[in-house]
């Protein structure tokens, strides 16, 4: 092989990735060793790279060859030798590719290096007490995270790569000898079964794991924190890590789960029970009210409390709207407040919130445009969605079919919208698990951990409404 | 297409879009119930040569930050309840919703005559509570709420609030339309209601004033609205037609009753007949007991005012020789709550002091049985049942009363053949 | 798969059936042929029906793990078979009509006001559809859900009205034939038990959990007792003005005036009463159906019930007296050879059946040793989606289990439960 020939060989590489221009090769000659380097700029250490290797070959006094290095000049590195067709794969990883004239062996150095965040406290859950680490992009972080609070034989992680031009590695990871292995077959075969694109985030492989993917309610958990997954793991559940993104997945899923904040965990669980009930009360509120409110104006006027008649009557004389319209010009203005918070740099959320809530609040009211009652309504309905934050998307199309069966049908149409709901959800089971477990079918050993929730001293078994091979939790 | 094969995956979905667009464009622009039909809080018929008039006290809507009630009285004539009530709701442009009706008020005219021919109305159309309290008046129903209109502003008080006062603490039986019907249909056929009387307010004759500036007098002196409002067809009679010729008026409550039997007024009962026979009433405990001119060795001569405050009512019926029997063991605890006398003694000036000597427990006890006795006189030349005592010898006894009856010459004259007897045991509170 | 349902839900359903048909006109309805002996006569009929409950017992216990069509062809034959479904898919159809007309006409006069029929169609059939296609397990499920809100409602209504107790009526004032009469004319609101004959295998019951059921069905006829006892005693001599008991015993004092009608309460228990009251007689037409033609798939059964319900809705809904006078006249013949001709029929076979095997009668009984959550256990995940058709195809066709793993598994599930802490591995101890 003349240097010509090795040459020509790092331009076919860089051909074969369309000469893109973080493509980089280059050509070390040390006593008369033609050593070949071909790296992607963007995704190697480009600092380690000129200590830990370049300045290496050329401190080494003897003659360099592809034994010397791999043993004795980057041995500190991840190095491996790979064939040649792999080459293309591992430049892609963020590896360096050595080659050496005249030898057929091709090394592989892990040199990966990209912007990372540190483990920090992700906003979605924050905790009062309790730990504030959250996953981050980077899948090794985020096993590492994992690890940490799992110092186990047992953890598992089983990678696959999903996703044609992506190519993402995503890890499966349970606790053998808790987890059912007949869901982490499930799990891996229906993983497995993907051909997709790409896989940006974990979002784009939960619908895939979902029984009835097109479905209204989510039925794979998703967190955001290393100590949920870990207790998730330690009920027999499986989590599904995806590299570039911070959220992981678990399965099976019960709603219930909605109702838990990591916080329940990590304060009186006296307190933990009377917050769960707010949430169930606050979940009632945001579906109900609304579509209640309007329902009782429209239809059955005659079953309001006469004082409450009066000042609705007296309030909504004279607006220019009907009821229905009404309701829903409210709501749809509290949702685009929302959407605008949630885009507008921070900065700015105070002033949308000002202009939102009192401007045209208030003077929405003052100019006899919307009706106090109204606006109260939608308000409670909105502040009580965030009780339960993670349901929000859920919860504000429910909203939305509430308040049209509820202006449409009356309270016979809210109450058998309830019951079909509840219906639909009781046909949703997750994995073989009942997915209004504890409550429906109740499930005596796991209401502990339900609405009400024990001490930890006293729940001594995993939940039953979760399959998994090892039941007792506490001796 | 692919929208197509969804629906088809979810009918649900089929039926929400179904609703979508055949049910919920209606409701989109409907109004409102509250907005397409009057709010009536009470209902009044009378009946005037041979029509009935039927008037409603109705909520206004108006745009207020205030919630402040807004009433008006419509009224409507016609040959029944029904066409009455379609004539107002002509005048008005708005159904009548009956809902909130929580008083009917009987006119004194349709009181001599049966006034289920009108109540009837009211009952089968199932938009009127059951619990709807049903009085009646010395005057017009008309007037009555005409009345009634004026009283919120002018001293605060609400004609149903009056009302309700009156059946907790007065009658302290129901005088609703559903326990009139209950007296009517049941072998007694007799039942109680209550009765509010108007009176004219002494003062000037067509005195008027808007109710802008009376706010002043607590005592309820004036009230605007006062005369029949314009006309026959009952035109929104109302806030500013205060017709002048009879001057202001002011309902009385004077705690008064009117004994129906077969739908028609047999007897008015004043409070303190009401309150005789209310002493077997368990539910109630508020009369009072003047006794006056008390000599015995604590007393000398002072005028006492006791009140009950508790009370323990047992009775029992039995037959004696087929001879019926109702007794009643009253133990009433009673409180001083007044002493009168010109050169007072110092204990009995005491407030704290209340001993019952037995001079008094006789007066009392006396006093007890007297109004008893005025009161079950009345009822039996008026062979009214209203204390449900034929109930209890059924229940006692079915057979054995049930010959009784068939042994009187008049079968409903049975009160006057049963014995009372009263045991009275006064304690002090 | 099998779907079975738990002890416990078989209850809870048992508990809405025995509510939803009895508390809004029956006790007006009596009380104008044996006034408030009304009470007498609601209980001789729940004490009647006991027996029936008793006869399923004894088929449930004879015939462990069999299908009703199944038993029905081995004693009588296939075309007495048919000939029973027959009757119950009418009487089962006549039951969703009745519990429907009754709903509709309370809540058209006393929450509606305005036009209600469309509403109340469009209300009714597509969820109670849709929970038939959902199956039992599912809407049993949705039953244990709202099961606590129903009965606590009911409970709030009685108590409510406990406000207004006037005083105990007079009773025994009926004639003994008005008292017959009244027995005859009223057994049609009856007959709850015979669901459970349908679905007769998906049911969990053992020998010695018979007395939990129990506790269930004398929580439901005491409500109702308790309903009856207090109508009469706050209505008495106008409760024939009253046609929906449970509403108007809410309506009546003074006191309620000022926070509004209360009614909201009851509106609310009836309509989930109702409501679940249809699915179940819905599923059971569904059943039927299916059971008499059996080429037929359950999606078919429900589009010819709502065709029939369609039908018979123009013909009966709304109009009271016609509905009365049907419910009065003729239904009550039909109901009397439905509920209890029927139970003798069954009885005779389980008779039959249980003097045969007296002697090798414990291999059968252990099939039901699992409990209350044994839906954990089974079935597969299904494959991914649209599926509601595709489920109820499924449930009807592949509801038979080989009966031999069942045991097996049951067997280890019966040890695994004494000795909890040494569970290791095996999928089947979710109960």
């Amino acid at each position: 092989m003349s240097k010509f020939v090795l040459q020509k060989k790092l331009e076919g590489y860089k051909k074969e990735l369309h000469s893109s221009s973080d493509v980089a090769s280059r050509i070390l000659e040390k006593q008369g060793v033609k050593i070949g380097f071909v790296y992607l700029k963007s995704m190697t250490d480009q600092e380690l790279f000129s200590n830990a290797i370049y300045q290496a070959i050329q401190n080494y006094k003897e003659k360099v060859d592809m034994t010397s290095l791999q043993d004795k000049i980057i041995r500190g590195n991840d190095v491996k030798e790979i064939k040649e067709e792999e080459v293309v794969e591992n430049i892609l990883k963020g590896s360096i590719i050595i080659m050496i004239e005249g030898e057929k062996k091709i090394l592989a150095v892990d040199l990966l290096k990209f912007p990372t965040r540190t483990p920090s406290e992700p906003p979605t859950s924050p905790v009062i007490q309790g730990p504030r680490e959250g996953f981050v992009e980077d899948i090794k972080t985020n096993i590492t995270l994992l690890r940490r609070r799992l110092h186990s034989k047992d953890l598992v992680f089983k990678s696959l790569n999903i996703g044609k031009y992506s190519n993402t590695q995503v890890m499966v990871s349970y606790i053998e000898g808790i987890a059912d292995k007949k869901i982490v077959d499930d799990v891996i075969k229906k993983l497995k079964k993907i051909d997709i694109g790409g896989v940006v985030d974990s979002y784009y492989i939960l619908s895939f794991l979902q029984r009835r993917p097109d479905s209204l309610f989510k039925q794979v958990g998703n967190t955001e924190k290393p100590d949920i997954v870990a207790a998730k793991m330690l009920e027999g559940r499986v989590a599904i890590i995806v590299d570039n993104s911070p959220i992981v997945l678990t399965v099976p899923f019960v709603l219930l789960e909605e109702m838990q904040s990591s916080n329940d965990y990590y304060t009186n669980h006296h307190y933990s029970s009377f917050v769960r009930i707010i949430r169930l009360l606050g979940l009632l509120v945001a579906i109900l009210s609304p579509g209640l409110y309007l329902a009782l104006e429209l239809h059955h006027y005659n079953v309001l409390p006469l004082n409450f008649l009066i000042t609705i009557a007296d309030t909504t004389q004279g607006l220019p709207f009907t009821p229905f319209i009404e309701i829903l010009f409210i709501f749809i203005l509290f949702q685009m407040l929302y959407e605008v918070s949630l885009r507008l740099p921070s900065y700015l959320g105070l002033a949308t919130s000002v202009v939102g809530a009192l401007i045209l609040g208030d003077t929405g009211v003052k100019a006899g445009l919307i009706s106090p009652p109204g606006v109260i309504v939608v308000a409670l309905a909105k502040i009580a969605l965030y009780t339960i934050p993670e349901q929000s998307a859920q919860i504000s199309i429910l909203q939305v079919i509430f308040i049209v069966i509820g202006g449409t049908l009356g309270l016979a149409g809210i109450v058998t919208g309830l019951v079909y709901f509840t219906n639909y959800l009781n046909g949703l089971d997750s994995f073989n698990t009942p997915y209004l477990a504890p409550y429906s079918p109740r499930i005596p050993n796991d209401l502990k951990d339900g609405i009400f929730k024990s001490s930890v001293t006293e729940m001594k078994t995993r939940p039953k409404s979760i399959k998994n091979t090892n039941k007792v939790r506490l001796k | 297409m692919r929208f197509l094969k969804k629906v088809i995956k979810t009918p649900m979905l089929l039926v929400f879009i179904f609703i979508l667009i055949f049910l919920s464009p209606g409701q989109l622009v409907s109004p409102g119930e509250n907005r397409n039909r009057a709010v009536v809080t009470a209902v009044g018929i009378d009946k005037i040569d041979d029509q009935f008039e039927v008037s409603f006290l109705t909520f206004i809507p108006t745009a207020n930050q205030t919630y402040k009630e807004t009433n008006s009285v419509i009224s409507g004539k016609g040959n029944s309840v029904g066409e009455a009530v379609y004539e107002a709701e002509l005048t008005l442009g708005r159904t009548i919703g009956l809902s909130h009706a929580r008083t009917t008020v009987i006119g004194e005219k349709l009181l001599a005559e049966d006034i289920t021919q009108c109540v009837d109305y009211l009952s089968r159309i199932s938009a009127l509570p059951e619990n709807s309290v049903l009085i009646s008046t010395n005057d017009t129903a008309k007037e009555f709420l005409i009345t009634a209109q004026s009283l919120a502003p002018n001293i605060g008080l609400k004609l149903e609030q009056l009302v309700h006062y009156n059946a907790e603490n007065v009658y302290v039986t129901d005088t609703t339309i559903e326990s009139f019907y209950n007296g009517y249909y049941s072998e007694e056929k007799a039942s109680i209601i209550g009765y509010l009387t108007v009176e004219q307010l002494e003062g000037t004759p067509g005195q008027v004033t808007t109710s802008q500036d009376t706010s002043s007098s607590g005592g309820g002196g004036q009230s605007e609205g006062g005369g029949g409002s314009g006309g026959s067809g009952g035109s929104g009679g109302g806030e500013n037609s205060g017709g002048g010729q009879d001057g202001p008026k002011q309902i009385w409550n004077k705690g008064e009753t009117v004994i129906l039997k077969n739908g028609k007024k047999v007897a008015l009962l004043s409070v303190d007949q009401l309150n005789g026979i209310n002493i077997i009433n368990a539910k109630s405990s508020n009369q009072t007991y003047f006794l006056s001119n008390v000599n015995d060795e604590v007393y000398k001569g002072a005028d006492l005012t006791y009140r009950i405050r508790n009370k323990n009512v047992k009775t029992a019926v039995k037959f004696e020789n087929g001879h019926p029997i109702f007794k009643a063991y009253l133990i009433v605890g009673v409180e001083l709550v007044e002493v009168n006398k010109k050169d007072s003694r110092s204990e009995e000036i005491n407030t704290e002091f209340s001993k019952i000597t037995p001079t008094v427990e006789k007066l009392i006890q006396d006093q007890i049985r007297k109004d008893f006795t005025k009161t079950l006189t009345l009822l039996r030349q008026n062979k009214t049942d209203v204390i449900g005592i034929r109930q209890k010898f059924r229940q006692d006894n079915r057979v054995a009363f049930d010959k009784f009856i068939q042994g009187l010459e008049d079968p409903e004259d049975y009160l006057n053949h049963i014995t009372f007897k009263f045991v009275v045991d006064v304690q002090s509170d | 798969m099998k779907k079975s349902i738990s002890l416990r839900q078989t209850g809870m359903l048992i508990v809405m059936m025995i509510l939803a048909n009895k508390i809004l006109l029956l006790p007006s309805l009596l009380y104008k042929t044996v006034k408030t002996d009304g009470v007498f006569v609601v209980m001789t009929l729940f004490l009647i029906d006991l027996l029936v409950f008793g006869v399923f017992i004894k088929l449930k216990l004879a015939y462990p793990d069999k299908k009703l069509a199944e038993i029905l062809e081995e004693n009588l034959g296939k075309i007495a078979a048919k000939l029973i479904f027959s009757i119950l898919l009418v009487f089962f159809m006549f039951k969703v009509f009745l519990t429907f007309s009754i709903a509709f006409m309370y809540l058209k006069q006393q929450v509606y006001q305005n036009e209600f029929a469309v509403i109340a169609i469009i209300c009714v059939l597509p969820v109670i559809n849709h929970a038939v296609i959902c199956g039992l397990r599912s809407f049993s499920r949705t039953i244990e859900l709202f099961y606590y809100l129903v009965v606590g409602l009911f409970i709030l209504c009685l108590m409510i009205a406990l406000g207004s107790f006037k005083q105990t009526p007079t009773y025994f004032v009926s004639q003994p034939g008005d008292f017959g009469m009244a027995l005859v004319k009223n057994v049609f609101s009856f007959g709850d038990y015979l669901f459970l004959f349908l679905v007769i295998d998906r049911i969990e019951i053992e020998k010695k959990d018979v007395k939990k059921v129990f506790k269930y069905i004398f929580l439901g006829i005491a409500l109702v007792v308790a309903l009856f006892f207090i109508y009469y005693s706050i209505y008495e001599t106008t409760a024939f003005m009253h046609n929906y008991a449970i509403a108007d015993i809410l309506t009546i004092t003074v006191e309620f005036n000022a926070i509004g009608r209360l009614d909201i309460v009851a509106m609310v228990t009836i309509m989930l009463l109702s409501l679940f009251q249809m699915e179940i007689f819905q599923y059971g037409f569904c059943e039927c159906f299916v059971g008499i033609f059996k080429k037929l798939n359950k999606v078919f059964a429900i589009a010819v019930f709502d065709v029939l319900f369609l039908v018979v809705y123009y013909i009966l809904v709304g109009r009271y007296e016609t509905m009365v006078m049907y419910v009065e006249t003729w239904l009550p013949y039909f109901a009397m050879v439905a509920n209890y001709l029927l139970a003798i029929v069954f009885f005779g076979i389980s008779f039959k059946k249980s003097g045969k095997n007296r002697s090798k009668s414990s291999e059968n009984t252990l099939i039901f040793t699992k409990s209350d959550q044994m839906l954990e256990n089974e079935g597969e995940e299904q494959n991914s989606l649209p599926q509601e058709l595709l489920e109820s195809l499924k449930e009807t066709f592949e509801q038979e289990e080989p009966q031999k793993n069942m045991i097996k598994s049951s067997i280890k599930t019966k040890k695994a439960k004494k000795q909890p802490k040494l569970l290791q591995g095996g999928q089947n101890e979710i109960s």
